[in-house]
């Protein structure tokens, strides 16, 4: 029931799309599945951490537009995500900080009119995270899992549509469907759709651009939320990949800094 | 004339067959006739409190016309199958096509919070799996002041769902889904019970077609009256058909356009039925009188000849009558008015024509000979009692009249008008049983709404004033339940800091906001870019005293509060500058505590200022101590920074007790942390300032506790826990001081239904007035006007005002209110009663140019036209009566007093009338 306008969880859902689904992504025509996939993580970036500047917009079902800037740290170590994120502005939400650690399992909030930092605790897996349409369970989903059975559904003159089914019982997903890119191997789009099988989220990478190593930056990220109507916008200022940040960065004592 | 009879004469058939054309036309359209009661379309739709209204529910998305209560009664709710049941019910009703979204206490925001934890989600958002986890439910929510008495009833039994539909939404298919999926899933239910706009709107229009059907049975009524009266067919049917036709043609014409009518519209059939068949009897026991002397042509030519203009001066008086209504500026009786008019209208030349036509082309051998005057019946028979004995009894008659006004005028002042719903529709009608329930179960179905505007509302003063302005309203009689986001807020911040206050630091508002902003309630109680919102309050009663005086005493208090101050940072002043500002906070505790019903007198008021004002200067080191409760509770709010640091608290413990047992300052506590956990001086710094920043706030909790004990001894009673965390104000780092300049302001305006029922009920005093004396004045013209005479004029006058009176007499002896329907009766009555004063004079007029003597004239009135009189007045009541039949209070009310009023009217236009005549030298004024 949390904020729309706390937008870290779709954030951190994006960095985890991005970083996984990404990674799924591949090859030229008469690919199979596994090499389209393979194509696309060989485009994408590989790193231990990350530093994001960004800009969100939120556009909610009356198209009211809220526009916030933010500061964001990712971490992967051994499969397991921590993110740290902080909002720059407006003035209302300056210095607001969220730290999610272990796949979002612990999920701390600073605001710094009360000095203190709380815990924000997930009832369920399957619930919703902070009030947006995205919940815990997203966090934690492997889409690279070599469990998921995956099939190439359709092949267009410029992308590859690809089905993905979880293997998890319990996931609230039944599938995923991924629009890939055939020119560059990203994936443009990827499809959400419940156990009844009715689409629910969407995600589109709508700007990219490649690093000095020609690996895949997404830079204009839309997420829709179908049901709800309402819509999220990122467009990513600047990106840094593997900085030296120390090891008790992702702790409630840096949330409480006054600069990161 | 003559013109008009040949023209009657000559194109009978095609009359006829037009009229029975237009008839059948009718039928098809009478079914799409529309009827619904929103006490909102009273007003015209420019009047100031409708226009704010509409503009706040629209504002705030309360348009009540979309929503509907079901309240679903268990034997008790909080079983493991009942409360799978009551989820069931409210997920299959998502499901219709004529719901947008079922609330109920099941997704109401819940926080949960520890001293380093909080959560916000549904109040249900993992559904309890055994019968222990339901109990632990069930406790929960009826300690939930936002659920218990709104959502749930006190006792467990009943759950409240509020449906949203589509706007525009089909009231009747919405009923029927509603009630379908309830019934295939609410096996286990014990009562179900709906109520609201879409709800109402279904049974409103299918008790206005109950009352249109009563037009039957008053049929019926007079059909038999009209037997006993002409002993003929045509002589029955003809009269009443000329209503009927009316009564199909006016409907048809209404349906026809798809306006939708109020429920007052459908007394018209019984009203045509019993006002306009007067017309047919007239025409028609005149044209026999003159079918006994002339043939039939002639006859129906001195028929019309003889009664177009009696006939059109009474539907003119009763016109009057009816157009009056149109001055009261209440949409009913406007459009009540307008229609009756046309209606009357209408019927005065059917009678003309359909009837002139109808015995033209139908030719009866057959007449009933001596149709009137001879008569011998029970009637005849007292009247001609009243034409031997009405001089010699001249004083008792006129005494009598003359207590019977003065009670009735006494009576008359307690009249007092009520436009709620139960007002309207009776206490035993079904709809107004549904509203007890919800009343008794869920604290009633209407609100009122405190209207807040400022630059930003989300601002601390502007949210402590609303707390304050919504605790004040919850001790006034009527109101109960006020909620508003400051009640949100509040949680949110006992959450965050274990104050359940709102904090008067801007940026802590700023952080709430941040936490909650998706909140769908605390969205949809914010608008104009966070520069208005709303306290909503619920009003036990729609109308009363109590809730008019609670009104007033809310729109009062409202202005009460500053409402432009200016802020002051104290964390920005040194601390002998703080100190003149505590005035302030403690004047906002105790006006706090009295606006939540605390009541303290004047040497309270004084001891209590004394005592804050000391302990606010109290710095908090004060109440440091090294208790272990104390010392645990500096930990217990530490926890999330000291497992950050990998520190244990039982480590901890004996390091604070030694900082705190040796007064250490807090670089010697860093020196210590530092050495005993082996420390490094970063982590030291930073656990030594998490630790003094706990052990402040555990010293500020110590020193409420302390602010209690003290402020309940000088009280002499126990703070409950709302009062009790008013005293949080003393630890505010704002202060907010009254200044006309200053930058903060606010404005508060109440509406809402019960507000709007206030206007209403002026309106409807101001109506009758208006309705009444314009009713007056346009019959007292006609009459003048008939009679040529100011003198005549005035004394025709006199036996209605004598009704009008005796009738509000009436309404306040059987404490019947003044409502749209109540309203109305003095105006018709004038109209309509002063044709028995019109015929009576006119006779006595020709009885006196056959230069009879007054006091014969008057008799062989009384015996003659007094029979047609009082003949007239039994129809016109039998058929209203009927109307009393109806399952709405107000129509039946109405109804009943047409009725009275045609009976009481006819006596004073019997008894009084010929002694006024004689007194009034009537003759000589001449005729």
């Amino acid at each position: 029931m949390l904020n729309k306008n706390n937008y870290y969880p779709i954030i951190l859902i994006i960095l985890i799309l991005l970083l996984n689904i990404n990674q799924l992504l591949c090859a030229a025509t008469q690919l199979t599945v596994d090499e389209i996939i393979d194509k696309v993580k060989e485009n994408q970036v590989e790193y231990t951490n990350s530093k994001v500047q960004a800009e969100m917009i939120l556009i909610d079902k009356n198209n009211k537009i809220e526009e916030r800037e933010m500061i964001l740290f990712v971490k992967e170590e051994n499969n397991l995500i921590s993110i740290l994120i902080r909002f720059l502005s407006p003035k209302s939400v300056e210095r607001v900080t969220l730290l999610s650690t272990d796949n979002g399992e612990r999920i701390y909030l600073y605001m710094p009119a009360y000095q203190k930092a709380r815990r924000i605790a997930g009832s369920s897996k399957q619930e919703n995270f902070m009030g947006t349409d995205f919940s815990y369970e997203d966090l934690s989903i492997d889409y690279q899992s070599e469990d998921y059975q995956k099939e190439l559904l359709e092949e267009t003159e410029t992308q590859f549509l690809i089905e993905v089914i979880p293997a998890e019982e319990d996931l609230s997903y039944r599938k995923f469907v991924l629009y890939i890119n055939k020119e560059q191997f990203y994936v443009e789009k990827v499809e959400f759709y419940n156990l009844d099988e009715q689409l629910t989220k969407t995600l589109e990478i709508k700007e990219i651009k490649f690093d000095e190593m020609d690996k895949i930056i997404p830079m204009n990220i839309a997420l829709a939320n179908i049901i709800d109507n309402h819509q999220t916008i990122i467009n990513i200022k600047e990106i840094e990949y593997d900085l030296e940040l120390p090891s008790d960065f992702f702790t409630i004592r840096t949330m409480q800094k006054p600069k990161l | 004339m003559n013109k008009l009879t040949e023209f009657i004469s000559r194109h009978a058939k095609l009359i006829m067959v037009l009229v029975l054309l237009l008839t059948l036309l009718s039928f098809t359209q009478i079914k799409n006739l529309k009827v619904e009661d929103d006490i909102t379309k009273y007003l015209a739709e420019n009047d100031p409190e409708i226009v704010f209204y509409q503009e706040i529910s629209n504002k705030f998305g309360r348009y009540e016309e979309n929503i509907t209560l079901v309240s679903l009664e268990y034997q008790d709710l909080f079983t493991l199958e009942n409360l799978e049941n009551f989820k069931l019910i409210s997920e299959e009703l998502e499901k219709s096509n004529y719901i947008i979204s079922v609330d109920s206490f099941l997704n109401m925001p819940k926080i949960i919070s520890s001293d380093y934890g909080i959560e916000i989600r549904d109040f249900v958002e993992v559904f309890p799996e055994t019968e222990e986890e339901v109990q632990e439910l069930k406790e929960s929510a009826l300690n939930d002041n936002m659920i218990r008495g709104t959502y749930l009833s006190a006792d467990g039994q009943v759950g409240l769902l509020m449906v949203k539909s589509p706007d525009n939404v089909d009231s009747t298919f919405l009923r029927e889904d509603l009630e379908e999926i309830i019934n295939k899933y609410g096996n286990n239910l014990v009562k179900v019970e709906y109520i609201g706009f879409p709800v109402i709107d279904v049974q409103i229009n299918e008790m206005a077609r109950d009352n249109m059907s009563l037009a039957s049975l008053a049929t019926l009524v007079v059909l038999a009256l009209l037997f006993y009266c002409f002993r003929s067919i045509p002589g029955t049917f003809l009269p009443i058909s000329i209503a009927l036709i009316t009564s199909f043609w006016l409907l048809s014409s209404i349906a026809s356009t798809g306006k939708t009518v109020t429920i007052v519209i459908s007394a018209i059939p019984v009203l045509m039925i019993a006002l306009v068949t007067a017309y047919g009897i007239h025409f028609t026991s005149r044209y026999y009188e003159e079918r006994n002397l002339f043939p039939p042509q002639e006859a129906i030519k001195r028929t019309i000849v003889s009664v177009f203009m009696p006939i059109l001066m009474s539907a003119l008086t009763t016109m009057a009558g009816f157009v009056s209504l149109t001055t009261a500026v209440i949409r009913p009786m406007t459009e009540f008015g307008i229609f009756a008019t046309i209606g009357i209208l209408l019927s005065f030349f059917l009678t003309i024509f359909f009837l002139g036509a109808f015995f033209n082309t139908f030719i009866s051998k057959k007449v009933p000979p001596n149709f009137s005057l001879e008569a011998n019946d029970l009637i005849t028979r007292l009247l001609k009692v009243i034409a031997q004995s009405i001089f010699s009894k001249k004083n008792w008659i006129l005494g009598t009249i003359i207590i019977i006004i003065t009670i009735s005028g006494i009576f008359a002042l307690q009249v007092k008008p009520d436009s709620s719903i139960e007002g309207r529709l009776g206490e035993n009608n079904p709809i107004t049983k549904t509203m007890d329930y919800f009343k008794e179960k869920l604290g009633g179905v209407d609100f009122l709404y405190i209207y807040i505007t400022a630059d930003n509302v989300k601002h601390p003063y502007i949210l402590r004033s609303m707390d304050k302005i919504q605790n004040y309203a919850s001790h006034l009689p009527s109101l109960s339940q006020p909620s508003s986001i400051t009640t949100f807020l509040a949680q949110l911040n006992a959450a965050m800091e274990n104050k359940k206050i709102i904090p008067a630091n801007p940026s802590k508002i700023d952080n709430l906001w941040f936490l909650a902003g998706d909140n769908d309630y605390i969205n949809s109680m914010l608008a104009d870019e966070n520069q208005s919102t709303i306290i909503q309050i619920r009003a036990r009663e729609l109308t009363s005293n109590a809730l008019n005086k609670s009104i007033e005493e809310l729109e009062k208090f409202i202005q009460t509060i500053p409402h432009t101050v200016s802020a002051i940072d104290l964390a920005s002043l040194p601390s002998p500058e703080k100190e003149p500002y505590f005035s302030y906070i403690i004047e906002n505790i105790i006006s706090s505590w009295q606006a939540n019903g605390l009541k303290i007198d004047l040497q309270q008021e004084e001891e209590l200022q004394k005592k804050l004002r000391q302990i606010a200067t109290l710095p908090n080191e004060y109440f440091y101590s090294t208790q272990e409760e104390f010392i645990t509770e500096i930990l217990q709010i530490s926890t999330l920074e000291l497992e950050d640091l990998g520190i244990s608290t039982k480590a901890l413990q004996p390091i604070l007790f030694e900082y705190l047992n040796n007064y250490y300052l807090e670089n010697q506590f860093l020196a210590i942390l530092s050495q005993k956990l082996n420390l490094s001086l970063e982590d030291a710094q930073y656990l030594t300032e998490i630790i003094t920043d706990s052990l402040s706030i555990v010293a500020e909790r110590e020193k409420i506790r302390y602010a209690q004990t003290e402020i309940e001894s000088i009280l002499n009673t126990q703070l409950n826990e709302e009062n009790a965390d008013y005293l949080w104000y003393l630890t505010d780092d704002y202060v907010y001081v009254p200044d006309t300049q200053g930058e903060i302001n606010f404005s508060g305006r109440l509406t809402g239904i019960p507000v709007i029922i206030n206007e209403v009920n002026n309106s409807v005093f101001q109506g009758q007035i208006k309705s009444m004396l314009a009713a007056f004045i346009i019959v007292f013209i006609l009459m003048t006007w008939q009679f040529g005479s100011l003198l005549t004029g005035f004394i025709a006058m006199i036996p209605i005002v004598c009704t009008i009176l005796t009738a509000f007499g009436i309404m306040g002896i059987a404490k019947i209110s003044l409502n749209i329907g109540t309203m109305m009766v003095a105006s018709i009555a004038i109209g309509a009663g002063i044709d028995y004063t019109i015929h009576f004079i006119n006779r006595c007029k020709q009885e006196l140019a056959k230069n009879k003597e007054l006091l014969v004239a008057i008799k062989i009135t009384l015996t003659s036209t007094g029979r047609a009189i009082a003949f007239n007045s039994l129809s016109v009541a039998a058929g209203a009566f009927v109307l009393t039949l109806s399952e709405i209070k107000m129509i039946s009310e109405f109804a009943g007093l047409i009725g009275w009023v045609m009976l009481i009217s006819v006596v004073y236009t019997l008894l009084l009338l010929p002694l006024l005549l004689k007194y009034t030298k009537f003759k000589e004024e001449r005729c």
